[in-house]
């Protein structure tokens, strides 16, 4: 049974006896399904082999992408579909697509090849970081649909891409952030230059004409550094000033700003020694430092800025006739009548008028069971319709859905979140008081010798003193062990989730797709009759493998095929296996097939199904959600640190009790409405309790926009993502322990280059109080300093 | 020294020429995706045109069929 073979195209573990294969390189491949069969033979046929080659990661399982349907694809050619995202110069047409399914560079490649050798495209780009795919077409001669669906065929959904204001706005930031970065350096280097050139140490006999050239010169070039690049510090400490903070922006001000400023001085007098380059040096460390910081930011959040598409882009209208017709989303009103499939989600809140089927809610209530619906039942928009189709006349649409009132909720938790303090401000306000109380004794006793020089040995203090080394302390040390975490799996989209995480004392979690697997997994067999557990399961799985219900995934895939298979909804499958009459699903579908009264249900806990033939009852069949493997260990690193842990779950099921008392969780509430479960949060923080929420579903978004910090499972919904302070891509809940060590450690790291900071200008203070402190001292210290704090952050990237 | 008066004004025109040209590569997006580069020299080998001149170098032709002169 126990077959090691990893999908060639997927890496998913092959199913034992499967028939799936494809000629990749030269050699046949195990395939685990026949999308990914699929697909290798889409890309070997399409001469883009190499991809095998060269990629890094193996690729996503299509089957794991949405579905999308030829038909709804085909909505994206009509013109007024197209006209908010696709531009049009003469024939061409032009468009950015956001494409999920991206697992390594090899993707962008394949992607890119993919597209430029279908005919009428002329240009495709694909950008690594932020999972975009710019692409040129000529219109007349391919539509839109046909590149979409070329994409699919190798494995990729594409979605059309509107850049937000937001993301609008992020990309200018990153450009001016480059820029500033750019025009800090290059312009250093020249100030340098010049300003050295003046210093006594290399002074070599400069004339008086050549002295003054130089200080012009380097006034000039620093003029930009200061007005340019620095503006941001200026502002920043403009508005902490006025809210009467005194933050490491203000002290990076007061350091650029009195350099300048004495410069100008020195270059108008010709007299006193030139700071510029210190001034330039500084500017260009903290710039550096903050686009290192932004950028890792950044590159984990564009690939998670996916849509918030938490409903269909399309429906199915019926219209009196009751023909169907697909439309938008949009198009749709209330009192329409809609068709819905089974697998596909609700586009609407809405009353069931025909069909039998039932209700996956697990995201939106976190019931981790599919509720059986009949007509006359209301349903609600973003649930999955599981088994039957369903007409459904629509009662609600947009921001009147239940979906919209979560995420209205979502909104107002948002604002009432709390903000944690960062540890570098507290230390930089200390830091500026000293130093700026010790420059005036400093300044008033030179004043008392020697007034001539009571300015430059100020002015040497300050420089001397200033905190390059302490203002990269923290953003080096979070950069760090930001990348770290990213390679482990989870991805931190806000910044204070490093510092944050020292300081939490309860963690709450959700249950369904969170502490569990969040889908149904077959528990146990119980054999009834001379059958054993594997056989009753192989022929089950023969009967499920036909069909489309999601708990048929559950049986995993079959080593023989049943014959014409049969699905009645909300009851069971009826189908031939190897010629024996088989049913399997409610005890009392089955039960009409050998025509005696079925078994009662020997458990509680679980969907229960029957599988029997003509003679009688086989099996039971136990299918239930799974706690994930690696909980007990979350919950035992929750313990080991003290903290207090909770449950609440939407589910009201006795799951939520048993799963609190298997894992040893302090305090366990079932049955809790979005709006529950955000009162007991601000209960909490009434309390003065610091949060740790992980949760998935859009139930938990409200949840999540609030709590001191928020982790959103991978496989969460995108609203959830969205909203949360990280996300926990691997899924696997051992990276989360592994991310409290790190915070630990970032926080040590962090205090050390603190402390170092602090050490350095503790002990450069005195001889900047005598006088002793040339430009070139005050340079070697600021670089060393600056130097070994950032090769201590460093220490972040080894290691989990 | 004299060199000095010229050198510092060449100094600052390269300094003026650098910023625009790096104001333009960010602006043309050369700094949009910096991941992606790295590995697209690993399919060079499927570019046609190197094809080509592998297909070209590797059929014999009349000079290299002529022994070496030192």
């Amino acid at each position: 049974m126990a077959s090691l073979t990893s999908c060639y195209h997927c890496g998913l573990p092959v199913p034992a006896g499967s028939r799936f294969q494809a000629h990749v390189l030269g050699e046949p491949r195990e395939m685990c399904c026949p999308g990914c069969q699929a697909v290798a033979e889409a890309i070997v046929a399409g001469g883009l082999e190499s991809y095998y080659r060269h990629r890094s990661e193996n690729a996503a399982n299509p089957e794991a992408l949405p579905q999308a349907l030829s038909e709804e694809l085909a909505l994206y050619d009509r013109a007024d579909v197209q006209q908010p995202f696709v531009q049009h110069e003469g024939e061409l047409a032009s468009t950015c697509l956001l494409i999920e399914g991206v697992s390594c560079a090899a993707c962008g490649w394949l992607i890119e090849k993919h597209l430029r050798s279908l005919d009428g495209v002329v240009e495709a780009t694909f950008n690594l970081s932020n999972h975009r795919l710019h692409v040129r077409w000529k219109d007349s001669q391919v539509p839109l649909s046909n590149l979409l669906e070329a994409l699919r065929r190798i494995g990729y959904a594409a979605h059309p891409y509107q850049p937000d204001r937001a993301a609008e706005q992020l990309a200018r930031e990153n450009r001016r952030a480059l820029r500033q970065l750019g025009v800090a350096g290059l312009l250093w280097f020249q100030v340098m230059m010049a300003t050295m050139a003046t210093w006594p140490e290399f002074n070599l006999d400069l004339s008086a004409g050549m002295d003054k050239l130089l200080r012009w010169v380097s006034l000039i070039l620093t003029t930009p550094i200061v007005f340019y690049s620095s503006v941001d510090f200026f502002k920043g400490a403009w508005r902490d000033l006025r809210t009467r903070h005194l933050t490491m922006d203000v002290s990076v001000s007061l350091a650029i700003g009195g350099a300048y400023a004495a410069g100008i001085w020195s270059t108008l007098t010709g007299q006193g020694e030139l700071y510029f380059d210190a001034a330039g040096m500084f500017a260009l460390f903290l710039l550096a430092g903050r686009f290192l910081e932004r950028r890792a930011r950044e590159r984990t959040a564009a690939a998670t800025a996916q849509l918030v598409n938490l409903l269909p882009p399309s429906c199915l209208r019926l219209d009196h006739e009751g023909r169907s017709e697909r439309i938008l989303l949009r198009e749709l009103g209330v009192g329409d009548r809609v068709l819905v499939p089974p697998g596909n989600l609700l586009p609407a809140d809405g009353r069931i008028i025909a069909g039998q089927s039932s209700v996956d809610e697990s995201l939106l209530t976190g019931e981790y069971l599919p509720h059986p619906c009949a007509p006359g039942d209301t349903v609600t928009a973003g649930t999955l319709n599981v088994e039957g189709p369903l007409t459904i006349e629509v009662q609600a649409l947009g921001d009147d859905t239940r979906l919209s009132a979560i995420v209205r909720l979502l909104e107002r938790a948002q604002a009432d979140k709390p903000r944690l303090a960062e540890l570098a401000d507290r230390v930089a306000q200390w830091f500026l008081l000293a130093v700026l109380g010790v420059a005036t004794l400093v300044g008033l006793i030179w004043w008392q010798i020697d007034a001539e020089r009571a300015f430059w040995v100020v002015l040497a203090l300050l420089v001397a003193t200033c905190p390059c080394a302490l203002s990269l302390a923290t953003p080096t040390a979070l950069t760090a062990a930001t990348g770290n975490l990213h390679r482990l799996g989870l991805l931190l989209t806000r910044g204070h989730v490093l510092e944050g995480l020292n300081g939490i004392d309860t963690v709450v979690f959700d249950k369904t797709g969170t502490l569990t697997e969040g889908r149904l997994t077959l528990r146990e067999v119980h054999p009834l009759r001379e059958l054993d557990g594997n056989a009753c399961l192989a022929l089950a799985a023969a009967l499920e493998n036909r069909s489309e219900h999601p708990i048929a995934r559950a049986f995993g895939r079959a080593p023989q095929a049943a014959e014409r298979v049969d699905s009645t909804p909300g009851k069971g499958l009826e189908g031939l296996v190897q010629g024996r009459n088989l049913r399997i699903g409610q005890p009392a579908f089955v039960a009409t097939l050998y025509g005696q009264p079925a078994p009662p249900i020997p458990g509680e806990q679980g969907q229960w199904l029957l599988l029997g033939d003509r003679q009688g009852a086989l099996a039971w069949l136990v299918l239930d959600d799974r706690l994930r493997e690696d909980a007990p260990a979350l919950l035992e690193a929750c313990r080991a640190r003290g903290w207090r842990t909770l449950l609440l779950s939407g589910d009201s099921s006795p799951m939520v009790a048993e799963v609190a008392q298997r894992l040893g969780i302090d305090d366990a509430r079932g049955g809790l409405t979005p709006d529950a479960k955000l009162a007991v949060l601000r209960q909490l923080h009434a309390q003065g309790h610091r949060v740790l929420m992980l949760g998935d579903g859009v139930n938990d978004v409200p949840v999540l926009a609030g709590a001191d910090i928020s982790v959103a499972m991978g496989s969460a919904t995108d609203l959830a993502k969205t909203s949360a302070d990280a996300i926990l891509l691997s899924n696997r809940l051992d990276t989360l322990v592994q991310a409290f060590a790190l915070a630990r450690r970032t926080r040590r790291i962090i205090i050390e280059n603190l402390a170092w900071a602090g050490l350095y200008n503790g002990l450069v203070l005195p001889f900047a109080a005598l006088g002793w402190i040339t430009p070139l001292w005050a340079v070697i210290g600021m670089s060393l300093s600056s130097l070994l704090v950032v090769l201590n952050a460093l220490r972040l990237t080894r290691g989990a | 020294m004299a060199a000095l008066y010229v050198m510092i004004p060449v100094a600052l025109v390269v300094v003026a020429l650098a910023i625009w040209l790096l104001f333009w590569a960010i602006d043309n997006g050369q700094y949009d995706d910096l991941d992606s580069p790295a590995h697209n020299i690993l399919f060079d080998d499927e570019d046609p045109s190197h094809k080509a001149g592998q297909a070209e170098a590797e059929t014999p032709t009349k000079r290299d069929e002529e022994p070496p002169r030192a």
